[in-house]
């Protein structure tokens, strides 16, 4: 398999890892084909977003990343918590960081054998917490009823091993 | 046997033995049955689009179109009929038929606003049978809240 046919391959596991989380969210979540690129440069960060990161330690080094606009955030808590009031920033964090607990739980198991053991740290909050790198990354574009959200898995490893 | 059969955005209950509530060929919309064992109430709401907010007025004149008035609307009527509020749910339909490139993916959505709608209620669904491309007719019966469906190709099977 070339490097175009892996990418192709990741794409479609974090497609479907992502579409599958936001199910327990009542969010439907569809890739939809760089309709909004995501770029560490451009100032999209206007749009009041939140950020988390998740560490790959086995069997590769490798990063997830989840973008999202708070007010997909905020949606999802309402939906979840059936909340009436406007949650707390507490619970916003709670969320975003156990969204991206779940899609790479899902990721890796996903595109990894059955027998495959894995494992990753805790979700990390903050744009700060993005590690700066020049590896291999794969960014992926999702519509969430008409609010975008990103996911980024960076290392050579997610090409290693899928 | 009474049938009460039930059209798009339609929904409809009854405690009268040997009834049997139908709705046909379900396809993105999705079918909420509720049964209420203590009664034999059984009752069955059409919902063809996830969110009443798009259409307030559609909504008051059919809430059974939407997720959020048609499962609020069944909810009322089995009270009407002295529900105990012990009740069950089952799910039919959802089906993805129209667009196999999966954008606007209306069954989907159906599907996920129709169990937000139960979750905040505390509800959730004892049985289901979503998605996929086929669609369902679905039969309901107050005898023992057993649903019934079927197609052309796939034939009949309970849920």
């Amino acid at each position: 398999m070339n490097n175009a046919e892996l990418r192709e391959k990741l794409k479609t596991h974090i497609i479907n890892a992502v579409s599958e989380s936001m199910e327990m969210f009542f969010v439907d979540a569809e890739h939809m084909g760089e309709y909004l690129d995501y770029s560490e440069g451009i100032d999209w960060i206007n749009m009041d977003a939140l950020y988390a990161e998740i560490l790959i330690f086995f069997p590769f080094s490798g990063e997830l990343r989840l973008i999202m606009p708070r007010q997909l955030v905020v949606t999802m808590a309402e939906n979840v918590y059936s909340m009436e009031e406007e949650p707390s920033e507490q619970i916003l964090d709670d969320l975003i960081a156990e969204t991206l607990n779940v899609i790479a739980g899902r990721l890796l198991a996903s595109m990894l054998p059955p027998s495959e053991r894995f494992k990753f740290g805790l979700p990390e909050l903050g744009e700060d917490s993005f590690l700066e790198t020049d590896a291999f990354s794969e960014a992926v574009d999702f519509d969430a009823e008409g609010i975008p959200l990103w996911v980024v898995a960076c290392g050579e490893g997610f090409l290693e091993y899928v | 046997m009474n049938e009460i059969i039930l059209g798009l955005g339609d929904y409809g209950a009854s405690k009268t033995p040997g009834t049997i509530i139908k709705t046909y060929a379900l396809g993105s919309c999705v079918a909420v049955m509720l049964y209420d064992p203590v009664i034999q109430a059984a009752g069955m709401v059409h919902v063809v689009l996830p969110d009443s907010s798009i259409d307030s007025k559609k909504a008051q004149q059919k809430p059974g179109y939407f997720a959020d008035t048609g499962i609020s609307s069944l909810l009322a009527l089995m009270e009407q009929l002295g529900s105990s509020g012990q009740v069950w749910v089952k799910l039919a339909g959802g089906a993805q038929i129209a667009d196999p490139n999966f954008r606007f993916n209306v069954g989907k959505r159906n599907t996920l606003a129709v169990k937000k709608c139960l979750w905040a209620l505390r509800l959730g669904a004892l049985t289901e049978d979503l998605g996929g491309d086929l669609s369902r007719t679905v039969a309901l019966r107050t005898d023992d809240g057993m649903v019934v469906l079927s197609n052309p190709k796939k034939g009949e099977w309970m849920i």
